[in-house]
């Protein structure tokens, strides 16, 4: 304990007394501060406190002096950490009032911003408490694992609770600061929101009861062309049943919008369908496709491939021998579907429902492009803030209506579904076949899913094919104009990247590649907590780090312009901020893939570490990390590619100087520059999988090297790298 | 607290899961240089038990002492012990030598000692020249030996074993039993060994601890547990014994005269002797008989099964069915035929009856 704790003292001593206490203007990184420690604006808390006599300053100064003294004495270990607990809550505490208060503080040097010294103190005195509860044995086995513990809830509260809360506080807002409860009932139940006049003839619906109808029929559509899918994949002999999975990676590597423009190409009123129909049986061109149709489409063919891939686990998860069983008893194959196998996989289906519903509330690309008038929450809470006033407060109370019935559909599937499977994979080696389709479902899933499939292959084909077109349906020329505007390179003189999209590109590049490590790392050191340690409020610690994946991304997006563009924590218009809102929209991803792969892997080998005289650190990082291998490639490759096709919360949070792909790509779409931006999407899916065969090859050739060292174990794995794919992101 | 050759020493521990409470007050000495056997039925605390001396589980009270040091509140890093696991635990991404020598690998000691130490250990486990194999490419028995040079690498205080033999079969068992039990002789090493297979409790141990509910039900060597049980527990466990209600009639020195429905029979009787015993007594111990003799239970022959070595008979009496193993088959009794049970005094024993 006193190791430790002496290293953080003397980290807090660093931060006291020569990293500058405020945000620096010119950024951290250029060290220019470090040239002028003594300016007001650079001063660290000591500098503060002598030079310019901010008493306020001395607390922290006076704690951190306090525990090296204790440290240096001799006393029981047991106060020792007692005390360490206490100076520890009363530092951290006291840094943080201090932030928020001081902002009403005439006298401070900047806006009050709180910058590195503040952090490395703050930390520093985190640990310290961390450190003696650690030897309390409160929470955790050591100060490690406590430390971990301490940082990642300090994390998610920053970056998930402290945002989401200041989103709360905007709707409960009255125009003139003052907070209270009758504008916001009044606000948030009113028609603007909940309206159902189309119902009853009028024209238009609220956005709420618009997404509602949109996410109950997704929900409903992609379940139903799931299971046929999963069917046709694990029941019939069908041939082509391995290109069939092909589809399930689709969506990951698809940017927003993709399907929205391909299906403007093929339906739209300059669409090659539109125009065939046009010719061939003189039906009108219209704008059939904007509104709920076409949203609609778009979403089926987004999210089909989730339900799939759930689905087929689900599929197979149906013990064979209880349908041998059922046909001993002389049940035929469809008594046996309808009688056993479709009312085992009943949980299965609600859950891939809930997945669906989930994932069309929070949809933000299609409906932006296709919705027309057909308003949803997702895109309503965008135009509130771009609109020509923004208004925070309705995105605020939008953003609550939209955060209520993703977080009650998460709290449904968690709750009702949690421990609610029938289908399980026992050890247990459960031989027999699986019983075939009777032949009527058989076709009424070839029916279905055959030509849904040659669709959606459709749609992928036209946006490679499109880009390559000068002006849609009116100049239907090869050109690679496109392609040239968007990442034309000048040769004239030296090498200049004179396309328009490079820019955005190589940013979205940059901040992918450092969010996806940081995101791997947070998720699965969380899902390494959750399944191997265990510690009091573990359920709730659980909870916190698995809500933020029911926190659709445009909430996500207006709560950090809202907690963020302020002191103390100021962050908008940098790239870190981009980076954050990624690492904590795609870290329960990164958890699930971690625990699926942790609870692979025997506890006693942990164990068996410990025993030996290693500490959990040297445990995780000699044991665990390297049997983890194929989990940590999953979690890479996911939030990386999540981090380039993301758009719903990026779009509110970049700036001038970080811009990012999708953000592009919407502004083309909104100038009606299809060309571009469909050129654009098809590099990022190029990017994506090269991405993709690199990390794998990366690993692959790591595992060939000690293929025999692993076998077993990675054999194991190979089945979860699917896993984090599964999870769904909003 | 602590004697003083106690290698191990827990007073008073406790532990609770939740409601669950799978540990009530154990007490128990692991003497220097002896393997102590924890036995018992499934679910009664075994592995708990070894779990809190190694540090992986934290008592809920009560505390630890390791040589002379409380180790209540040290983790299992810190403490001076190893286990062997069940399922061995060997990192399936080390070799051999790797595996076996991560215990000095993680205290930094230096690479020459190192391997040194390791290839002793392999040797004294007669795995010279596995070295550079993983564990996936070692049978069952060879992986279970690395475990056990892992182990020892460390020259630990105390080495735990839990049920190590239960992933070998039958054979095997008996010829890695017997090394566990020499190389914990040969290094001197004290050990506590979980296993719920009492005949291989009998063979390693220089004390048995039979445990029950959590609880010890009674502690002693293998002969004390066989010979002279102090409940019907253990004299059903331990010696699958006949217990037969009884009345206890009168008693002189450490003889008594019970009455088991309407005989009188000869027995041994216990120190404590109280109202409510009843008389235990192993199946090989009675004799059958066609003729009457003193000292028996008359019955007939409900079940005969001939096992080649000896023969197993269900004998119907008034007092009950008992249980006999005739393992000198001088002559064959056949169903239906009246008997007389013989019961050697010597070996009957009176236990006072369980709540
Ligand atoms: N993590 C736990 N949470 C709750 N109860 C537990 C836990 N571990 C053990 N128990 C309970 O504690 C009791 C003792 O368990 P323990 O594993 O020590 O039994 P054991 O004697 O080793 O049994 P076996 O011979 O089957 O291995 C059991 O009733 C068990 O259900
Ligand atoms: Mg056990």
């Amino acid at each position: 304990m006193n190791k430790t704790a002496t290293l953080w003292v003397a980290i807090g001593f660093l931060g006291l007394l020569f990293l500058p206490w405020y945000s620096v203007d010119t950024g951290f990184w250029s060290f220019q501060w470090a040239l002028a420690l003594n300016n007001l604006e650079n001063a660290s808390a000591i500098l503060q406190s002598v030079l310019y006599g901010r008493g306020w300053f001395s607390p922290p100064i006076i704690l951190m002096v306090t525990t090296a003294g204790i440290l240096c004495l001799r006393t029981n270990q047991d106060n020792k950490a007692k005390q360490l607990i206490v100076i520890g809550a009363l530092g951290l505490g006291y840094v943080i009032a201090h932030s928020f208060l001081s902002l009403e503080s005439e006298l401070l040097p900047s806006n009050g911003a709180v910058g590195a010294g503040a952090f490395v103190t703050s930390f520093a005195f985190l640990f310290l408490l961390t450190t003696g509860l650690a030897h309390m044995r409160q929470v955790g086995s050591d100060a490690f694992i406590t430390g971990l513990i301490g940082t990642i809830i300090v994390l998610v509260a920053t970056f998930v609770f402290f945002p989401i809360s200041h989103v709360l506080i905007r709707a409960f807002e009255y125009p003139d600061g003052s907070l209270g409860i009758v504008r916001f009932l009044s606000r948030i139940l009113s028609g603007d929101v909940w309206g159902i006049s189309c119902f009853t003839g009028g024209d238009h619906c609220g956005p709420a009861i618009n997404s509602l109808i949109l996410a109950v029929a997704t929900g409903i559509g992609t379940t139903a062309l799931g299971l046929s899918f999963a069917l046709i994949a694990t029941r019939t002999q069908f041939r082509a049943k391995k290109t069939l999975r092909i589809l399930t990676v689709l969506p990951i590597i698809t940017p927003p919008f993709v399907i929205g423009l391909s299906l403007i190409l093929l339906f739209g009123r300059a669409g090659v369908v539109t125009d065939w129909l046009n010719i061939l049986f003189e039906i009108e061109k219209s704008r059939w496709l904007y509104g709920f149709t076409g949203v609609y489409l778009s979403q089926l063919l987004s999210f089909t491939p989730i339900a799939f891939l759930v689905l087929i686990g689900v599929v197979e998860g149906v013990s064979p021998s209880m349908e041998e069983a059922s046909l001993t008893m002389r049940a035929n194959r469809w008594q046996t579907f309808s009688n056993v196998s479709l009312p085992l996989m009943k949980p299965g289906l609600a859950n891939a429902f809930l997945l669906g519903f989930i994932e069309s509330l929070a949809d933000f690309g299609n409906p932006l492009v296709l919705g027309g008038d057909f308003n949803v929450l997702s895109t309503e809470i965008y135009f509130a803030i771009v609109g020509a006033v923004a208004d925070t407060s309705r995105a605020a109370v939008l953003g609550i209506a939209l955060l209520t019935l993703t977080v009650a559909a998460f709290l449904i599937q968690r709750r009702w579904l949690g421990n609610k499977s029938y289908t399980s994979v026992t050890g247990k080696g459960d031989s027999g076949q699986h019983s075939g389709l009777n032949p009527a479902l058989k076709w009424a899933c070839y029916l279905t899913s055959i030509p849904w499939a040659i669709f959606t292959l459709i749609i992928y084909g036209m946006i490679v094919y499109g880009s390559f077109v000068s002006l849609w349906g009116y100049d239907n020329s090869f050109t690679l104009k496109h392609y040239q505007q968007a990442f034309g390179i000048d040769f004239r003189d030296g090498m200049f990247l004179s396309g328009s999209a490079w820019d955005s590109f190589l940013t979205t590049i940059k901040i992918a590649s450092l969010a996806a490590p940081l995101t791997a790392l947070v998720g699965l050191l969380t899902a390494y907590l959750l399944v191997r340690q265990n510690f009091k409020g573990k359920s709730v610690f659980e909870f916190g780090t698995m809500l933020s994946f029911a926190i659709p991304g445009t909430v996500v997006g207006i709560s950090y312009i809202l907690a963020f563009n302020v002191p103390p924590i100021e962050l908008t218009g940098t790239g870190l901020i981009l980076i954050i809102a990624f690492m904590f929209r795609n870290m329960p991803v990164g958890v699930r893939g971690g625990i699926a792969a942790l609870s692979q892997l025997d506890k006693s080998l942990d164990e068996a570490s410990l025993m030996l005289g290693a500490t959990s650190f040297t445990t995780l990082r000699r044991v665990i990390t390297p049997l983890m291998g194929p989990a940590i490639l999953a979690a890479l490759i996911y939030s990386f590619v999540r981090a380039i096709t993301s758009v719903s919360a990026v779009i509110f949070l970049v700036s001038a100087e970080h811009n990012m792909a999708t953000s592009f790509i919407v502004g083309r779409v909104e100038n009606g520059e299809f060309g571009i931006a469909i050129a654009y999407s098809v590099v990022l899916i190029l990017t994506m999988l090269a991405a993709i065969t690199f990390l794998q090859m990366l690993v692959g050739r790591r595992k060939l090297r000690r293929e025999n060292r692993v076998s077993d174990s990675n054999r194991i794995y190979s089945r979860e790298i699917e896993q984090p794919i599964k999870g769904t992101a909003l | 607290m602590n004697s003083e050759n106690a290698s191990v020493s827990l007073s008073n521990i406790k532990k609770c899961y939740g409601t669950v409470t799978a540990i009530e007050n154990l007490s128990l000495e692991i003497p220097e240089g002896e393997i102590v056997t924890l036995l018992g039925p499934s679910g009664c605390g075994k592995t708990t038990t070894l779990r809190i001396i190694a540090g992986l589980e934290q008592a809920t009270g009560g505390e630890i002492y390791i040589g002379q040091e409380n180790v209540t509140h040290q983790s299992a890093t810190y403490r001076n012990v190893a286990m062997v696991f069940q399922s061995y635990a060997l990192f399936p991404h080390m070799n051999v030598l790797e595996n076996v020598s991560y215990g000095l690998t993680v205290s930094s000691t230096p690479k020459k000692t190192r391997k040194e130490k390791a290839f002793r250990a392999l040797e004294m486990v007669g795995l010279t020249g596995f070295e550079n194999r993983l564990p996936s490419e070692l049978s069952g028995g060879q992986q279970q030996r690395v475990a056990v040079a892992r182990a020892v690498i460390l020259e630990p205080d105390v080495l735990l074993f839990d049920e190590p033999l239960s992933n070998l079969d039958a054979k095997l068992r008996r010829h890695v039993r017997e090394e566990i039990r020499q190389i914990q002789q040969s290094l001197g090493l004290s050990a506590v060994y979980v296993t719920h297979d009492q005949e291989e409790a009998m063979a390693v141990s220089d004390k048995i601890v039979v445990m029950k509910d959590g609880a010890i039900a009674q502690q002693g060597t293998p002969t004390e547990l066989y010979e002279q049980p102090q409940s019907e527990f253990i004299a059903d466990f331990i010696g699958d014994a006949n217990i037969i209600p009884c009345e206890i009639e009168s008693t002189s020195g450490n003889r008594a005269v019970v009455k088991v429905s309407s005989t009188t029979l000869d027995s041994y009787a216990a120190k404590h002797i109280s109202k409510d015993m009843k008389l235990s007594i192993q199946p090989r111990n009675i004799r059958l008989t066609h003729t009457y003799t003193p000292n028996s239970l008359a019955g007939r022959v409900q079940h005969s099964t001939y096992l080649g070595g000896h023969m197993e008979y269900l004998i119907n009496t008034d007092a009950g069915d008992i249980f006999v193993v005739d393992a000198e088959m001088n002559e064959k009794y056949q169903k239906g035929e009246s008997i007389h049970a013989i019961f050697e005094a010597t070996k009957t024993i009176l236990v006072p009856v369980e709540q």
